[in-house]
């Protein structure tokens, strides 16, 4: 029987004292696996440097010159070949030691729902990039980038895989602008794959 | 058979504002430059650069000022001196781009000038005016010409004069000045940020560009040692946050290609050690005043450690990966910081060391001091013109890991973790106990005292 977990994890917040003897300290994190297992990890960002009604999130409104996101968020003159603002990290260790399967990576995502009038709606890409070793070395694949309702697929076929540095990134579609005032929602789905 | 995990999440998008302010740095001029008698004199300003900034490409009809050369953007010089052979330089961008460690979609592109310099006296006097006749080829330079830059390359030479007093530069008046120094100030350029560009520049305070200058003996049949390199890394920032309490040092870890997958299993059963890690500790080449008697030696400033433990000045526990379902369930570990070309171990770390004093004898640091240790552990030093020597720690090192073959109670009996996992009928029901993803965190410390 497989054994699956979800961790999401927090976001540390480093604050220093403000004294003569100061410590700018890296951090590493390193984990290990024992027998075959598989997990994911996903850690989404949260965006507090701006606010709207008790709520945090991304200025859509790329129009404006105050929004340091804006050139991140804006759709480009070539779509579909730069990842914009970065959302989230994901992690995964796929470990198939003694079964040799694979699995494989699926992530789709809908489009940005107005919470008022739900039939305002925005198509955005949704890119994906990532490093992933097989404990020897590491591969860095070129970006996957969707746009709404579709699907990208990474394969993850190594006895051994972990991906490094995965990150979630966001951009409206070509020709999108948000032009109604609010709050918009999204949902992007993770599958894990194990074949 | 398909198994599936469905992960959701909200993102909620909003509609307000975000702020950036001006911060500005320290970082050392570059035209304090060096002199003396010897072979090669190197040093570095490694700093800390809001990307940002702009530096325009710069020539030799304007002054410093005018090409917005100035510590802002100096970051090293290099030279030669008193040599009788001709010194080739050559000095790599690797590309050219400052890139974030947890974002490499991000960048900011970058070039670098040098800007040549020379000493017609062999007891210093360092000419600031640039220098404008091509002592190698013999040729003059219109003023309109760029210093030498990797604008359209991400790799540049350059081939110094001899310095024996043997080379002459000659002005455009036809006036010969006998050359017994010659160095290379180096520059960061930053041009103006395009709209195109700033799809690819977030706010992050983690980009690295990393310079390789090397050199080696220009003439046939060269004797004595004139060749070497070494790295200069910058640390980068875009936004209103360095993320760093300072911009004269700072500590870098580039993770192994396993340090997220280790095969706990098979470390503990066949005593296997695994890299997890370079460790990089860079420091600008910092003085305390222009007229102090002394330099400022980082050595007395600097205690660097690893731990379990985020806080630098206690640690109770060790080094332990958890089971990521019963926390309860660990293996512990050691860490062993050490020179990978040649084995020597610098330190050995179990999680519980911490700072206490500035006693170098108060705990357990890594040796940042002798900087007579070859280029993977040393201080690079450079003496001025008024006699006074400078030192940066330019410190890097492998890090491995060891897992701790804890005794495991069985039934009553302490029996080894490795004879578990290796004997997995024998013990099959703590085996299970044992299966499962670990985790942990190490805190590499750099504490720094005034």
């Amino acid at each position: 029987m497989k054994k699956f977990l979800l961790v999401l994890i927090t976001i540390v917040t480093f604050l220093l004292p403000l004294s003569a003897t100061y410590d700018p300290y890296a951090t590493q994190q390193v984990s290990g696996f024992i027998d075959d297992v598989t997990y994911l990890y996903i850690s989404p960002f949260k965006y507090e440097n701006v606010q709207y009604q008790q709520y945090y999130g991304i200025d859509l409104d790329y129009s404006n010159t105050s929004n340091g996101h804006r050139f991140l968020i804006m759709p480009t003159d070539t779509q579909l070949t730069t990842p914009g603002l970065q959302i989230g990290t994901f992690k995964i260790l796929a470990t198939f030691v003694t079964s040799r399967r694979q699995a494989n990576l699926v992530v789709t995502h809908g489009k940005l729902i107005h919470t008022v009038d739900s039939s305002v709606q925005l198509d955005y890409e949704l890119a994906v990039q990532y490093a992933i070793s097989d404990g020897e070395s590491i591969t860095r694949p070129a970006p996957t980038i969707g746009l709404s309702n579709t699907e990208m697929r990474i394969s993850i076929a190594t006895p051994i895989a972990s991906v490094l540095e995965g990150n979630v990134y966001f951009r409206l579609a070509n020709g999108v602008a948000a032009t109604v005032a609010g709050q918009y929602t999204s949902s992007v789905t993770f599958t894990l794959e194990v074949l | 058979m398909m198994k599936r995990i469905l992960i959701s999440i909200i993102i909620a998008l909003l509609v307000p504002v975000m702020l950036f302010s001006a911060e500005s740095f320290f970082i050392l001029d570059a035209t304090d430059w060096v002199q003396g008698s010897g072979s090669y004199y190197r040093y570095s300003f490694q700093s800390v650069m809001k990307l940002s900034d702009v530096f325009e490409q710069p020539n030799y009809s304007q002054s410093d000022y005018q090409n917005k050369l100035s510590s802002a953007n100096a970051i090293a010089a290099v030279g030669v001196a008193g040599v009788s052979h001709n010194i080739k330089y050559t000095f790599d961008t690797h590309g050219g781009k400052f890139v974030s460690q947890s974002d490499p979609s991000k960048y900011r592109s970058y070039y670098i000038v040098a800007s040549p310099d020379y000493s017609s006296s062999n007891s210093g006097n360092i000419s600031r005016s640039y220098y404008k006749f091509d002592v190698v080829n013999n040729q003059g330079i219109s003023d309109s010409t760029m210093l030498p830059n990797t604008k359209n390359s991400p790799t540049m030479t350059y081939v110094t004069p001899k310095t024996d007093g043997t080379s002459q530069r000659v002005s455009t008046s036809n006036t010969k000045y006998n050359i017994y120094s010659f160095g290379l100030d180096l520059f960061i350029i930053m041009e103006e940020l395009s709209n195109a560009d700033l799809t690819h520049v977030a706010e992050n305070d983690d980009y690295i560009a990393t310079i390789t200058i090397s050199w080696e003996c220009y003439n046939n049949n060269c004797t004595g040692n004139h060749s070497g390199s070494f790295d200069i890394m910058i640390r980068g920032y875009y936004g209103n946050n360095s993320g760093l309490d300072t911009d004269t040092f700072f500590v870098v870890i580039e993770p192994t290609s396993n340090a997220l997958s280790l095969n706990l299993k098979d470390m503990l059963i066949n005593n296997e050690t695994k890299e997890i890690a370079n460790l990089i500790i860079n420091t600008t080449t910092r003085r305390i005043a222009n007229d102090a008697p002394d330099p400022y030696e980082w050595r007395n400033h600097l205690y660097a450690f690893l731990s379990a433990s985020p806080n630098y000045n206690s640690s109770s526990q060790k080094f332990l990966f958890r089971n990521n379902l019963d926390p309860s369930v660990t293996i512990p570990y050691t860490l062993t910081v050490y020179n990978k070309s040649n084995q020597n171990v610098y330190s050995t770390f179990d999680g519980l060391d911490y700072f206490t004093s500035t006693n170098s004898n108060s705990g357990n640091f890594l040796d940042l001091k002798d900087y007579s240790k070859p280029s993977t552990d040393y201080y690079s030093k450079f003496t001025d013109r008024f006699g006074q020597s400078y030192y940066a720690i330019n410190y890097s090192a492998s890090v491995k890991l060891t897992l701790v073959d804890k005794e495991v109670s069985v039934n009553g009996t302490n029996v080894p973790l490795s004879t578990i996992l290796s004997n997995t009928n024998t013990y099959s029901s703590k085996y299970s106990t044992y299966v499962g993803q670990y985790s942990s965190n190490i805190y590499y410390h750099v504490v720094y005292v005034d």
